[in-house]
């Protein structure tokens, strides 16, 4: 169980995370969101202990963040520049050293060439290096940061399976930061949407497909009640988010109503302009 | 099965579709009674979706008596009794669909006859041609 309360971390006079508060659960799937800058990286260091400075509470199997917990969570950074000066082995060998537990997996049946050189490896393979890192550690909860876009759709496809399985196995937990779910919707459980360092939205993937709906209306016959959370309009066609749909309502009079994918509902939230909720 | 497919863009959860297909898989027999269904993992990393969903999904329809078996064990097909009304059952549903968005869509129950009417009168003309 992973538990943020109220947590801030502010770099120089910029908060970066503002009182955020979050948590999940073993084997539970959960997709990060958010614009650059709005604090995903800096929430999955947090959690990963890699990051020491913060105001607020996080917890780890109910300790607080600091060695013992570092054990039981893995992290994967978007910056490719880990390891960059020695072999495989050799990273595989420091790795093991920050960690009590570390029996190095190899990802599905890619076998690397353990001689090679970290920097010589390809942005994919990297990213695929770094999740066998990961996984040796046997981890609770594995961190992911936006790496998935490095991955051609084959490793792409090598890298979910791998976590797929341990989900299953293991219930492992993951938290993958992205800007878009496409590849991964079916994986997801749960969103978690960052703007400027608080939290935007945080609901099952099930219930926001179900309440986030995109209604195209033209002139004023649309009722004035519903949550619009964004809109667009051009020629006189109005385009409106709505969210959340109140659960009886299956049409709206004046306007053709649609439902979205995943990737829809975060191009129109982190696309767009809205009023925080 | 080419009526495996996942519609991510469907506000109906993918538990329930997922359901769905193996309903329909039954009652068009192209699950027979008894034959045994993927694993959860093999049909969670066929459709790329989370194992949850899927043992969610087989879990009901366990406790629907539709399918029998238990994770690690195995799933199979339940013998469905009254297939024809199992059938029957699936397409009210889907009939039921069809007409709230034709309703939405400010079609009279007159104009939606005639579209039927229209549909079946091609089709016999599709069929007369092709012999």
């Amino acid at each position: 169980m992973i538990k943020v309360s109220d947590l801030t971390v502010s770099f120089g006079k910029i908060k970066a995370l503002d009182k955020i508060s979050f948590s999940a659960d073993r084997g539970e799937c959960i997709l990060l969101a958010g614009a650059n800058g709005s604090g995903k990286t800096t929430l999955l260091r947090s959690i990963a202990g890699v990051l020491f400075s913060h105001r607020g509470g996080i917890e780890v199997n109910d300790k607080n963040v600091g060695p013992e917990t570092r054990a039981k969570t893995a992290y994967i950074p978007s910056s490719l520049s880990l390891y960059n000066t020695m072999n495989l082995e050799e990273a595989a060998a420091l790795h093991a050293s920050f960690y009590p537990r570390f029996s190095y997996r190899e990802i599905g049946d890619f076998a690397f060439d353990m001689n090679r050189g970290v920097g010589t490896l390809s942005r994919g393979e990297k990213t695929l290096f770094f999740l066998s890192l990961a996984l040796s550690t046997s981890p609770d909860f594995l961190l992911i940061d936006d790496v998935l876009h490095f991955l051609d759709p084959h490793l792409r496809e090598i890298f979910l399976g791998t976590i797929l399985r341990l989900i299953e196995e293991e219930q492992l937990s993951v938290i993958i930061a992205a800007q878009s779910a496409v590849d991964i919707e079916g994986v997801l459980e749960r969103v978690v949407v960052l703007d400027k360092g608080k939290v935007a939205l945080d609901d099952s993937v099930e219930s926001l497909k179900q309440s986030f709906v995109r209604l195209y209306a033209e002139g004023e016959k649309i009722p004035d009640n519903l949550p619009v959370v964004f809109q667009r309009e051009w020629e006189g066609m109005k385009e409106l988010y709505i969210y959340p749909l109140p659960p009886d309502v299956k049409s709206v009079t004046g306007g053709r109503m649609e439902y979205l994918t995943l990737s829809e509902i975060l191009r129109a939230f982190i696309g767009g302009e809205y009023d925080s909720l | 099965m080419d009526d495996l497919y996942i519609d991510f863009a469907s506000p109906v959860p993918v538990y329930e579709q997922i359901k769905k297909i193996i309903k329909v898989a039954i009652a068009k027999n192209i699950l027979a009674a008894e034959e045994s269904l993927p694993s959860i993992r093999e049909l969670a990393a066929f459709l790329k979706i989370n194992p949850n969903t899927v043992a969610r999904a087989y879990r009901e329809l366990s406790f629907e008596k539709i399918i029998g078996g238990r994770a690690g064990k195995g799933f199979w097909a339940a013998k469905i009794e009254n297939a024809e009304d199992k059938k029957i059952e699936i397409l009210k549903e889907e009939f039921q669909k069809f007409l709230e968005k034709a309703v939405a869509l400010g079609f009279a129950p007159g104009s939606i006859k005639t579209v039927i009417d229209d549909f079946f009168t091609q089709a016999k003309e599709n069929r007369r041609q092709d012999d």
